[in-house]
């Protein structure tokens, strides 16, 4: 079932004018659709809107398109080999041809000497940079050896401090010595730094407790 | 259908361009949905005078190379100059043109004057004979 029919059937005010994009047109109708036609109009066969010549005219028309389409063909054709002819003139393409060489040759000159100032570049650059690594080399040696260096003298002090420490032998000489050396602060001092000790202590007492402020 | 370029949109056309009682053509190239009259116009190609001179001649002229140009670019040649340039002998004749005739035939043959015919023009009698000379030639 077309689209017209379909239309026709169950929308008869509206009329397909494309098939393919569903466009409908309303029609308006002069009358109401049951109504008869006229009497005077029963039996009446319209006039043929198409000319005498219209069969004609359809032939001719076909014939002078297709002959049409031939000549527009035929200047296609020839404003193609003009603009090709163009293009490819031996000459013209000779000319790109050298001077493309030309420009390369150039190019090729500018990238040589270019070239060689970037190797004598490298050259000292490579120089530059084995020294530097081999500066940072004996740096690294040199830091390692002061940092052992550092660690020994540290070990060879705790050594040495470790003949004064107090072992669990000679504790009780320790505590003996250290509970027979008594400090007195019990003094004064005057502007020039002498002390002035209690008069009654002796002055033996007096030395040994500077003595032990001295040593401390 | 090849076309060389994309001016598809074109149309190749006559425009008015005369006055009251004097009808005067431009054979122009426009975008096909522009008014003759009064749209835009690409490029005149040539111009159609209606009215005939004193040698009772109708004047054409053409740029054939822009013709050919466009007609080749995909432009479309409407029917009164689809005529003209089938009278030149540049394309072929136009259907609208054989019709036409036919009809002027008919015409003749039962005796009837024929639409755009020429009136007789008042000339002097020294250019009369000037022209009855082309004519003859």
């Amino acid at each position: 079932m077309s689209l017209q029919s379909v239309f026709s059937r169950f929308l008869p005010n509206l009329r397909v004018i494309r098939q393919n994009g569903i466009n409908a047109q309303q029609l308006r109708f002069r009358k109401r659709r049951w109504a008869p036609i006229a009497a005077s109009k029963l039996y009446v066969v319209p006039p043929d809107p198409h000319f005498p010549e219209w069969d004609q005219l359809r032939k001719l028309e076909k014939v002078y398109a297709t002959e049409m389409r031939s000549i527009r063909q035929a200047f296609v054709k020839e404003r193609q080999q003009i603009k090709y002819a163009q293009t490819e003139a031996a000459e013209v393409v000779q000319k790109r041809k050298d001077e493309f060489q030309a420009l390369k040759k150039l190019n090729n000159e500018w990238n040589d000497r270019v070239g060689k100032i970037r190797q004598e570049r490298q050259i000292l650059e490579d120089e530059a940079a084995e020294e530097r690594r081999i500066r940072e080399l004996i740096a690294l040696e040199e830091e390692e050896k002061r940092i052992r260096m550092e660690n020994e003298r540290l070990v060879r002090e705790e050594i040495e401090n470790s003949k004064q420490f107090i072992d669990m032998d000679d504790i009780d000489n320790e505590i003996e010595k250290a509970l027979n050396s008594r400090a007195d602060y019990n003094f004064a001092i005057d502007v020039f730094g002498n002390r002035y000790y209690n008069s009654s202590q002796t002055s033996s007492e007096t030395s040994s407790i500077q003595d032990t402020q001295k040593g401390s | 259908m090849p076309r060389f370029g994309l001016n598809v949109g074109l149309a190749i056309r006559l425009a008015r361009r005369g006055c009251t009682n004097r009808p005067f053509y431009h054979i122009i190239v426009q975008n096909a949905h522009r008014n003759p009259d009064t749209g835009k116009v690409l490029e005149e190609i040539g111009s159609y005078d209606p009215m005939v001179n004193r040698y009772k001649e109708k004047l054409v002229s053409v740029n054939f190379d822009r013709l050919k140009f466009y007609y080749a670019s995909g432009a479309t040649i409407h029917k009164d100059v689809s005529h003209l340039l089938g009278l030149s002998g540049f394309f072929p004749i136009s259907p609208k043109t054989i019709i036409d005739a036919q009809r002027n035939r008919e015409k003749l043959a039962a005796g009837e004057k024929l639409n755009d015919e020429p009136p007789e023009l008042l000339l002097h009698e020294t250019l009369k004979s000037e022209i009855e000379k082309k004519r003859t030639e």
